[in-house]
C-alpha cells in the first residue's frame, strides 16, 4: 500500500531519500556482510593457547564462588592454571583434563555440568521455553497478518 | 535503652500496620467509606515505627552499645563513624530493618498521594496489600530477625566489627540504601496490580497512573547493581564486574520483569492492549524481589555475598512468596474473562508488535537467570551432587538475548503504532544503519578482529544512532513550536531515548572489556619494569602500614611513570584481602594487583595486571541511563493529567508522527493539536 | 479469538502455578549451604602423596607414615578456625582410638612460612607442618577454603574429608568406625 506522491518521502533531504531505496538497502546489507567476514578472520590462536583458555574459564576456582580460575589470582587457582597448562602439553585432551578436576573436587569443580541427563535440561528447559514461546507468538502474529484491526 | 526503643518502634509499626489491614478490611466488606479514609493513617503510624526503630539503631552503633548482639558482632570500638553507620545494613537483621525503613517511606508517600481518593475500593486495596507485606516484614522484625536481640549477661567490651569486605570502601553506604530504594519500590505497582485485579476494574488507568513509581523504583534499581558491579570491579580483586552470582542474579531478576513492563505499559496505555503481560510483569518483578530476598538470605545457596542464615526468616520468605505467585496466578485465573483487550495487535511489524516481542525476550532473559541460578539446587535435590552453573553457561544462553534485544532497540523507536509499511521503515532507519556500518568499517580498519565483538559494536551503533535520531527530531519539532530546544530531552519518549543511549553505551563497553581483556601476572623486584599491553609496569616497593581496624602491605606501581597503590588488608580473622588500583581512562583500565610481597632480599612482588579496553563506558553508561530515566518522569506541560477511568484504547485512527508520545511537551497528533509544522516528519498514510 | 487468548492467560497462569510448587517445594527442602558437607571425591582413594620440607629443615613424606591413622590438615595463621581446632588435633595426636597409633600432618596453606612457624609454635603444635610450595600439596587434595583436614587410614587411604574445624571426637568415632568394618 504505497501512498501517492509525496507521501513519506515528502521533505525529506535527498540523501534520505537515496538511501532508502531498496537499492541501497541492498549495498548496505553486502557492506556490512564484508566487513564482517574480513573482521572475522584472524590468525586462530594455537590449539593449545585456546584450549587452555577455554578449559581456564570453566574451570572453578577452588577458593572461589563464582569465578573461573582464569578470572582469580587466588594461590590455589593459579597452581591450578599452572596444572592444566602442563596437562594441555602434555598431550592431555580435554575431556580427561576435566575428568581429572572432577576427580579433585567434585562435579561442582567445573562451572558448567559437565554431566549429561539431568544437567542436560540446565540447557533444554529454556530452550524449550523460548522456542515455544517463540512459536506461539509467530502463530499469534501470522494469525493477524492479514486482518485489520477489530473494533469491537 | 537502645534496645526498648528499637522494640517500641518494631511493635509501633506492626500494630499500625496491622490496624491499618483491619480498618480497611471493615470498610471495605461494609461499604464505609470514612474508615477507608482513615485507612491511610497507618501509614503514618507505619513510618513512625521505622524511623523510631532506625534512629535506635543508629544511635546503638555509633555510640557503640554492645549490649545489643546485632552491635556486638557488626561494630567494633576501631570502627570508623561511615562504617558504624552503614553496619544497620551490614547483616541479615538490619538489613530487614532498612527493608522495612524503605517501605515505610514508600507507603507513605503511597498514602499521602492517593489521599484524596482513599475512598475508592480500589485505592484501599492497594494500601491493603501494601500494609499487608510491611506487616510481614515488621512481623519478621519483631520475631524471627529482631535486630534488637540484647545480650544476657554482661555487655562485651568490644565488638567484633563488620565484614572486612563491609568496611573497605564508601560504596557500602550508597550500593544497598539504593538497592533496596528499587527492590521496595516494586511494591506499590505492585499492590495497585492486584487491586485492580480484585475490583475488577482493568480497563481504567491505574497501572499508568502508577507508571512512575514504576521508573522510580527501576531507575534507583538500576543505579544500585552499577554500584555493585562498579564495587566488585573497584574491591574484590579480580578485575570482573559481573559474575553471576545468585546474589547478583537475585537484583538482575526483577528488573528484567520491571524493563519489559516499562516498555510494555506504553502499548496499555496506547491501546488497551497486553494488560495480562503488565499485571503480571508487576507480580513477577514483586515476586522475584521476594525470591531473590529469600536465596540471599537463606543460605541455600553459596555466595560471595549472602547473608548468613538463620532459621525460621528462610522459611517465612519462602512462603510470602509462596503466597504472592499463589495469589497473583489465583487472580489472573479468576479475572481471565474481564482482561480481554478490546482490540489487538494489527500487524506483527508495528510497535505493539516489536514490545510483545521483546517482553518475551525479556521473559526469556528472566528464564535462563532463573533457571542458572536454582538448577544446583535442583541437581542436589534429585540427585544429590554438587554442582556449579557459572559463567560460561549464562554467557552463552544471554549473549544472543543480549544481541536481539539490542535488534529490537533499534527498531523499536521508529516502529510507528499499528502498521509499519516497509518504505517508511526503510527511510527511518536508513541513517542509523548506515552509522552501524561505519562503525564496523572504522572497527575493521582499526585492527578490531573477532565476529561477536564486531557485530555487537555495530548493532550497538544502530540503536543508539536510532535513539540520536529520535532526540535530534524532537529537538526541531520543539524549534519549530517555539519552545526551547531543551524540551526535546525531557519527557518519557525523549528521556526513553537517553536511557537506551546508556544502555548502548554500557552495551559497547561490555563487550570491549569482555572481548579485549588481558591479564598477566609478573614477579617483579623493587625497580624492575615490565611492558604489557602497551603500558610501562613498574614496580616501586612496598611498605607495611596499620590502621586501628585492620593492617596490611600497601605497594607502589608505576603505570607508564604515574604511581598506584594496591594493597593487602589483613582484617582480624580473614585472609589477606586485596585492595586493586586503577589506572582507569575512557580508552582502557589497567588493574593493579599486589601479593606474595617478600620482605627479603631484593622485596620482589607478585603485581597482577589486568588490561580492558574500555571499562569506564560501563560507569558513564550507567549515568547516563540513570539520568535519561529522571528525565523521562518529568512530565511536558502540556501533559494531559491521567485520571483513571479514561484509559484510550481506541484513539489511534490517527496517523503516526515519530513514533513518540506526548509526554514532552511537544504538540504531537495525539493530542489533536493541527500545527502541522510541529511534526516531526510529514506523514501520509502509512505505508 | 479473544476466547482462545483468555485461554492461553489461564493455561499460562495454570503453568506458572505449577513452576512455582516445584521450585517452592525444591527451596523449602534445601539445607543451608554451609552445612551440605560435599563428600570429597578423594574419599576411598590413595591419599596424593606429600613430600616436602617441614618448618624444622627436615623433609618429611607422607608415605613414611604408613601404619599409622594421619590427618593431613591444612592451616593457616589468618584463619580463626584454624586457631580453634588446635586443642582439638592435639588431643587426637595422643587419643589411641581402639590401640591405633595417630599422627598430625600439618600443611601451611597461602601463607608465608613465617607467619606459619609463628603461629604453629605459638599454638604449641607438636607435629610436624610442611611448606607446600606453588601450592601443589593444596592442589592435589582439592583445597579450597580453609580449615580443611583429610584422614588416612594406616594403608594410605582417605578415610574422610572435613570443611571446617575438625574434633578428636568425631575423628576417633570415624577409625572406630574403619576398625569395626575389620580394616
Amino acid at each position: 500500500m504505497r501512498s501517492g506522491g509525496a507521501g513519506i518521502m515528502a521533505g525529506r533531504p535527498e540523501v534520505i531519500k537515496v538511501l532508502s531505496s531498496r537499492i541501497a538497502w541492498v549495498a548496505l546489507a553486502a557492506t556490512a556482510v564484508v566487513l564482517l567476514a574480513i573482521g572475522s578472520v584472524h590468525p586462530p590462536a594455537s590449539t593449545a593457547a585456546a584450549r587452555t583458555s577455554y578449559l581456564d574459564s570453566i574451570i572453578k576456582c577452588p577458593a572461589c564462588e563464582d569465578l573461573s580460575i582464569a578470572q582469580s589470582e587466588a594461590p590455589s587457582s593459579m597452581t591450578l592454571r599452572h596444572e592444566v597448562a602442563d596437562w594441555v602439553a602434555a598431550g592431555w585432551n580435554n575431556e580427561r583434563i576435566e575428568q581429572a578436576v572432577v576427580a579433585r573436587y567434585g562435579p561442582g569443580g567445573l562451572l558448567i555440568p559437565a554431566g549429561s541427563g539431568l544437567d542436560a535440561t540446565l540447557y533444554l528447559v529454556p530452550l524449550a521455553a523460548i522456542s515455544a514461546a517463540g512459536v506461539g507468538l509467530g502463530s499469534y502474529l501470522w494469525r493477524r497478518r492479514g486482518s485489520p484491526a477489530v473494533v469491537p | 535503652m537502645n534496645a526498648i526503643a528499637g522494640q517500641i518502634g518494631v511493635a509501633l509499626g506492626l500494630v499500625s500496620a496491622i490496624c491499618g489491614v483491619g480498618v480497611l478490611i471493615a470498610g471495605i466488606v461494609g461499604h464505609r467509606p470514612q474508615w477507608l479514609r482513615a485507612g491511610p493513617r497507618a501509614a503514618w503510624g507505619l513510618l513512625a515505627g521505622a524511623l523510631l526503630a532506625t534512629a535506635a539503631m543508629e544511635h546503638a552503633l555509633i555510640t557503640h552499645d554492645f549490649s545489643l548482639a546485632y552491635v556486638a558482632d557488626n561494630n567494633a570500638r576501631a570502627t570508623p563513624l561511615l562504617y558504624s553507620i552503614t553496619g544497620m545494613w551490614a547483616a541479615l537483621q538490619g538489613s530487614i530493618l532498612l527493608w522495612a525503613l524503605v517501605l515505610s517511606g514508600y507507603v507513605a508517600v503511597m498514602a499521602r498521594r492517593f489521599r484524596n481518593r482513599a475512598s475508592d475500593p480500589l485505592v484501599a486495596w492497594a494500601l491493603l496489600v501494601a500494609l499487608v507485606v510491611a506487616a510481614f516484614f515488621f512481623g519478621l522484625m519483631a520475631g524471627p530477625a529482631n535486630p534488637f536481640v540484647t545480650i544476657s549477661g554482661h555487655a562485651p567490651a568490644d565488638g567484633l566489627g563488620p565484614n572486612a569486605l563491609l568496611q573497605d570502601n564508601v560504596l557500602i553506604a550508597f550500593h544497598p540504601v539504593f538497592l533496596y530504594l528499587g527492590l521496595v519500590g516494586f511494591t506499590v505497582p505492585f499492590a495497585f496490580a492486584v487491586a485492580a485485579l480484585v475490583t475488577g476494574r482493568l480497563g481504567e488507568g491505574w497501572l499508568i497512573e502508577t507508571r512512575r513509581y514504576t521508573l522510580f523504583a527501576w531507575a534507583f534499581l538500576t543505579v544500585g547493581i552499577v554500584m555493585g558491579a562498579w564495587w566488585s570491579y573497584q574491591v574484590l580483586g579480580w578485575g570482573g564486574f559481573w559474575a553471576w552470582d545468585p546474589v547478583e542474579n537475585a537484583a538482575l531478576l526483577p528488573w528484567l520483569c520491571a524493563t519489559a513492563y516499562l516498555h510494555s505499559v506504553m502499548v496499555q496505555e496506547r491501546r488497551g492492549l497486553l494488560r495480562v503481560w503488565n499485571l503480571s510483569l508487576l507480580i513477577a518483578a514483586f515476586s522475584l524481589t521476594i525470591l531473590g530476598t529469600f536465596l540471599t538470605r537463606s543460605g541455600v545457596l553459596v555466595s560471595v555475598h549472602a547473608f548468613a542464615d538463620s532459621s525460621a526468616i528462610g522459611p517465612s520468605l519462602l512462603g510470602l512468596f509462596g503466597a504472592v505467585v499463589a495469589c497473583g496466578v489465583g487472580l489472573i485465573f479468576w479475572r481471565g474473562e474481564q482482561l480481554r483487550s478490546p482490540g489487538s495487535i494489527d500487524s506483527p511489524v508495528s510497535r505493539e508488535g516489536a514490545f510483545l516481542v521483546n517482553n518475551l525476550l525479556f521473559a526469556a532473559f528472566a528464564v535462563v537467570v532463573l533457571i542458572g541460578t536454582v538448577f544446583p539446587l535442583f541437581v542436589q535435590a534429585l540427585d544429590n551432587q554438587q554442582i556449579t552453573v557459572g559463567t560460561p553457561y549464562f554467557d552463552s544462553m544471554t549473549v544472543p538475548l543480549g544481541f536481539a534485544l539490542l535488534f529490537f532497540m533499534a527498531i523499536g523507536p521508529v516502529l510507528p503504532w499499528r502498521k509499519a509499511g516497509s518504505g517508511l521503515l526503510r527511510s527511518r532507519l536508513a541513517l542509523p544503519a548506515w552509522a552501524g556500518v561505519l562503525v564496523v568499517a572504522a572497527c575493521v580498519i582499526a585492527g578490531v578482529r573477532g565476529f561477536t565483538p564486531l557485530s555487537a559494536f555495530g548493532l550497538a551503533a544502530v540503536a543508539g544512532a536510532s535513539a540520536l535520531r529520535q532526540l535530534v527530531l524532537a529537538s526541531l519539532a520543539a524549534r519549530r513550536s517555539g519552545l526551547s530546544r531543551w524540551r526535546a530531552f525531557i519527557g518519557r519518549s525523549n528521556g526513553g531515548m537517553i536511557v537506551h543511549l546508556g544502555v548502548v553505551i554500557v552495551a559497547v563497553g561490555l563487550t570491549a572489556a569482555t572481548s579485549f581483556g588481558h591479564r598477566a601476572t609478573f614477579e617483579l623486584n623493587v625497580g624492575q619494569t615490565v611492558s604489557y599491553e602497551g603500558h610501562r609496569i613498574t614496580y616501586g616497593g612496598a611498605s607495611d602500614f596499620s590502621q586501628p581496624n585492620r593492617s596490611g602491605v600497601i605497594g607502589t606501581v608505576y603505570v607508564d611513570g604515574a604511581p598506584f597503590h594496591p594493597a593487602i588488608s589483613n582484617y582480624p580473622g580473614y585472609e589477606g584481602i586485596g585492595s586493586p588500583a586503577v589506572d582507569s581512562s575512557v580508552r582502557s583500565d589497567v588493574y593493579l594487583t599486589i601479593s606474595g610481597v617478600s620482605t627479603t632480599g631484593k622485596g620482589q612482588a607478585s603485581i597482577g595486571v589486568v588490561y580492558q579496553p574500555m571499562v569506564m563506558w560501563l560507569w558513564i553508561g550507567g549515568v547516563i541511563t540513570a539520568v535519561g530515566a529522571l528525565l523521562a518522569a518529568v512530565p511536558g506541560p502540556s501533559r494531559r493529567r491521567r485520571v483513571p477511568g479514561h484509559e484510550r484504547a481506541s484513539e489511534d485512527d490517527q496517523p503516526d508522527e515519530s513514533g513518540g508520545d506526548d509526554d514532552s511537551g511537544v504538540p504531537t497528533s495525539a493530542a489533536g493539536a493541527k500545527a502541522p509544522e510541529a511534526m516531526a516528519e510529514p506523514v501520509g498514510a502509512p505505508t | 479469538m479473544s476466547k482462545s487468548r483468555f485461554k492461553v492467560a489461564r493455561w499460562s497462569a495454570l503453568g506458572v502455578a505449577l513452576i512455582t510448587v516445584v521450585l517452592v517445594s525444591v527451596l523449602a527442602t534445601r539445607q543451608p549451604a554451609t552445612m551440605v558437607m560435599a563428600d570429597s571425591p578423594l574419599v576411598g582413594k590413595p591419599a596424593p602423596a606429600i613430600v616436602a620440607r617441614s618448618f624444622s629443615g627436615t623433609s618429611v613424606s607422607l608415605s613414611s607414615m604408613r601404619g599409622r591413622w594421619v590427618l593431613v590438615n591444612f592451616f593457616a595463621s589468618w584463619c580463626d578456625a584454624c586457631r580453634q581446632e588446635e586443642p582439638q588435633l592435639e588431643a587426637f595426636l595422643y587419643a589411641r582410638p581402639g590401640g591405633a597409633r595417630t599422627d598430625v600432618l600439618g600443611v601451611l596453606y597461602s601463607d608465608s612460612e613465617a607467619n606459619g612457624k609463628a603461629f604453629q609454635s605459638a599454638e604449641g603444635a607438636t607435629w610436624p607442618s610442611v611448606v607446600d610450595n606453588g601450592g601443589v600439596i593444596a592442589s592435589d587434595y582439592g583445597v579450597g577454603t580453609l580449615p580443611r583436614s583429610y584422614l588416612v587410614d594406616p594403608a594410605g587411604r582417605v578415610v574422610a574429608s572435613v570443611e571446617g574445624a575438625v574434633t578428636a571426637t568425631e575423628l576417633e568415632r570415624w577409625i572406630q568406625t574403619e576398625q569395626a568394618r575389620g580394616l
